[in-house]
């Protein structure tokens, strides 16, 4: 939350850019990072302070002038296939994309809750590009559901039958490319929700508490490999004190717990995979905690440097190095 | 005390960009060395502007910032329906600055454009800094007082458009090709991004008793 904070080592050592001359403020709170395969060493920062750019050959942030200055950046996303589509999710609750790599930007008639009893605000949690179709963008909001729009922003539609809780955090997209079978799984605040016909219907997907001892499921997320090993955070609270991370092989059906060095301190509020190398991954703790793996998950190894809040992690590959920020 | 927080991102000579936050809170509109105050709401750094059906009067200015490392030069446009006063007008301003003490001495380099729809004109800056304090700039003060900005406005480059419209107050430097501009849409007061504007929704979150709070 102070600012981007950056490693060229897999995460043994970290920093942030030059106090003065960073190009951004350094203890500005930063809720979310994106970057783009076809832009290495670039990274968009979403922050209380506007949308902001780091490129890396002149190694410091560059304001993005948006019309989401006075709001909290909480996403940031780039199509997968067009680094130029740039989503942004705000609190309050609000979509604003850009075509243009940030050049101009629409405001989406979203319609989320312009007020919750009990967050006060409503606020957006992820953003996900549809793997099987380019135009299609789902996000999750809390506390309002799961949103959709199948043409990039203009028209949306609301996907909450049958969740327990509207309070969405993430999304993950489990195809079956022979079959053409698909099933949506949806963290919530209270437990885990899959969908088998594109979210026009949820149905919660019971978890032992032995593997899962609370109902607050947070991250979840797929293997860049796409070979269905999907792994979810639960914790005790938002801003708790345990947590444990569950994997699974099968696309989220069977799930057991992760191996971890050393137990989490706190909820685990993001996870970190990168196609160029599956077998890497990185997750962080709400409270500053930064685990790896270098087994595609299955165990992980608690990283010395702890930093303050965390809320999202993200690696890539620059040249001459990996690099990771959080 | 009534104030606007400015914080520009200062691109300095050797190219580092600096992000000073700064409370603003005297505002001083000189149109051909006359100087009126201007209430500080009217500064704004949006990118988008709302404004009424008619014509729009949009005035290209050159802006002086007081701080600490030196004062910081900048641009804005002034936008205001054509029968209302240029001191009525919605400043506004670029988050992006530079620093008047490496310009000083060769401001006469320095042009302003102005870009509306089917109007484009430049004017070299000087000729609108005439007065400013820019000689009495010393290399390690701001010759402004604090909270202090002063804007110069080229009222000779006054453009007439309406919403929507794209407009663009962009300063040029032949020595560098770091750029510096307020680029802003305007927007009519009656669009909308509302196909059809619902009603404003209430979520309410946990309905049973929170164990565990965020």
């Amino acid at each position: 939350m102070q600012s981007v904070w950056f490693s060229h080592d897999d995460g043994e050592n970290w920093a942030r850019l030059l106090t003065p001359t960073g190009g951004l403020y350094n203890e500005a709170r930063c809720w979310s990072v994106s970057a783009h395969p076809a832009r290495p060493g670039d990274l968009l920062a979403g922050t209380d302070q506007g949308l902001y750019r780091y490129v890396a050959n002149r190694d410091r942030f560059e304001y993005v002038p948006s019309p989401m200055d006075e709001l909290q950046i909480l996403q940031v996303a780039q199509h997968p296939a067009d680094p130029n589509c740039i989503v942004c999710g705000t609190r309050p609750a609000e979509i604003f994309i850009s075509h243009d790599n940030g050049e101009s930007w629409q405001r989406c008639a979203l319609n989320a809750g312009t007020e919750c009893w009990f967050i006060n605000t409503t606020r957006v949690t992820s953003i996900h590009f549809d793997p099987r179709d380019a135009d299609t963008i789902w996000v999750s909001v809390e506390i309002d559901g799961i949103f959709r729009t199948q043409d990039r922003g203009k028209t949306w539609t609301r996907h909450v039958q049958g969740l327990a809780d509207c309070d969405t955090h993430d999304l993950v997209f489990v195809d079956e490319p022979e079959s053409g079978r698909r099933r949506l799984l949806c963290s919530t605040e209270a437990g885990l929700h899959q969908s088998l016909d594109e979210a026009e219907s949820w149905t919660h997907v019971a978890v032992s508490q032995d593997l899962a001892p609370w109902p607050y499921w947070r991250s979840i997320r797929q293997r860049a490999d796409h070979s269905g090993f999907v792994l979810a955070s639960v914790g005790d609270k938002p801003s708790g004190e345990a947590g444990v991370l569950l994997i699974s092989d099968d696309g989220g059906q069977a799930w057991r717990r992760a191996e971890l060095s050393e137990p989490v301190n706190s909820t685990i509020w993001s996870i970190a995979t990168h196609a160029d190398d599956p077998q890497l991954l990185f997750f962080v703790t709400i409270f500053g905690q930064i685990y790896r793996s270098r087994d595609g998950g299955e165990t992980w190894q608690k990283l010395k440097r702890e930093l303050g809040e965390i809320r999202d992690v993200c690696w890539a590959s620059v040249p001459s190095a990996s690099s990771m920020a959080a | 005390m009534t104030y606007r927080l400015y914080k520009p991102h200062v691109t300095n000579a050797d190219g580092d960009v600096t992000t000073p936050d700064l409370m603003v809170d005297r505002v001083e509109i000189y149109v051909a060395g006359s100087m009126t105050l201007m209430p500080v709401h009217r500064l704004t750094p949006a990118v988008e502007l709302q404004t009424p059906a008619g014509d729009l009067n949009v005035t290209p200015a050159i802006v002086l910032i007081s701080a600490g490392g030196g004062s910081l030069l900048s641009v804005a446009a002034m936008v205001r329906p054509c029968d209302c006063s240029l001191y009525s007008a919605d400043v506004l301003i670029s988050r992006t600055s530079w620093r008047l003490r490496h310009l000083r001495d060769r401001l006469q380099t320095l042009s302003m454009e102005l870009e509306i729809p089917n109007y484009r004109e430049s004017t070299k800056i000087s000729a609108i800094l005439d007065g400013a304090p820019v000689a009495q700039e010393a290399d390690d003060e701001s010759a402004l007082a604090r909270g202090v900005m002063q804007i110069y406005a080229a009222d000779a480059l006054t453009a007439t458009t309406r919403a929507p419209a794209a407009i663009s107050v962009a300063l040029g430097d032949p020595n560098s090709d770091r750029p510096l501009s307020c680029r802003v849409q305007l927007v009519p007061v009656e669009s909308t991004h509302w196909q059809e504007r619902p009603a404003s929704r209430y979520t309410t979150g946990p309905v049973e008793e929170v164990k565990h709070y965020i």
